[in-house]
């Protein structure tokens, strides 16, 4: 499907395994969201969020190991990036309208880790390197 | 899902095993698994089975899915700060068109309230590994 009828339908099809270009045309496209674009009254991602979330996702295709990652749009008000793992392993960042982020890793029957980002470039590696290895573990 | 029990009125009596039911944006399931970025906090909406059909939000949008997780799945606290210990419950809010319109807060002393970001996105993740998908989202 093209990204224009995607837009149009507030979805945006982009695979977990995509290239930096077709994530970043990803981010781009959560510009064209409205208030209330999850069909209830969510906050669209605003240039904050979607700065920060550019940082991470060019950092992630900066590693030699690639995670992949799917990048949504925040009923929360921002935007999410999911890493995918294996089982029913989970982990992500958010990066929220405020300037906030956090990231969380999770598995069941364990309480959840999560601890704030800041976006520079070393602590948003450090977490990238923990999620992978958490991840792989 | 029985008759309300007068037209209009909140029937404020939930049961932990009643189910909620939330449309699920089609970026909000991902290779299987839902994200939390479904929910929003301090509260969210929601549809109660008492007074409704898991379909019923999909009224409008055809191509959402749902996600389902009873009463008792909400976390029932969570401690921000020593002493601080936020609450959470759901309340029946009807809606004209939608009896069974459901909403979710959290609560501080009793009181509305907007827990700290980290409490808020330990919730939302609780929540988002007791949920069930009834219907995927399509994809269009």
């Amino acid at each position: 499907m093209a990204l224009r009828d995607s837009i149009r339908h507030k979805h945006f099809p982009v695979s977990g395994s995509a290239g930096l270009p077709e994530q970043m045309a990803k981010l781009e496209a959560f510009r064209e969201l409205a208030p209330g674009w999850d069909s209830y009254s969510a906050p669209p991602p605003n240039e904050t969020a979607l700065r920060s979330a550019w940082s991470i996702l060019r950092l992630v295709h900066e590693q030699e190991d690639v995670l992949p990652v799917h990048a949504a749009p925040s009923a929360e008000g921002g935007v999410l990036l999911v890493f995918s793992g294996a089982g029913s392993k989970y982990a992500d960042i958010e990066c929220y309208n405020d300037g906030e982020i956090l990231a969380i890793l999770s598995e069941p029957a364990c309480d959840p880790t999560i601890w704030p980002l800041t976006p520079e470039k070393a602590p948003l590696q450090a977490a990238l390197e923990r999620i992978s290895a958490f991840l792989d573990d | 899902m029985t008759d309300s029990p007068a037209p209009g009125l909140p029937d404020p009596e939930f049961e932990a095993s009643e189910r909620l039911f939330r449309r699920l944006h089609p970026d909000h399931f991902v290779s299987g698994v839902v994200t939390d970025a479904f929910l929003p906090f301090p509260s969210f909406s929601v549809n109660r089975e008492k007074y409704s059909h898991p379909e019923d939000v999909l009224r409008e949008h055809p191509h959402y899915g749902i996600a389902a997780f009873a009463v008792g799945d909400i976390p029932e606290k969570l401690d921000a700060e020593p002493g601080q210990v936020f609450r959470f419950g759901v309340e029946h809010v009807p809606l004209a068109g939608n009896y069974a319109h459901s909403e979710a807060h959290s609560f501080l002393e009793g009181v509305k309230a907007e827990p700290p970001r980290i409490v808020r996105k330990r919730f939302r993740e609780l929540l988002r590994r007791r949920t069930v998908v009834l219907k995927k989202p399509s994809t269009l």
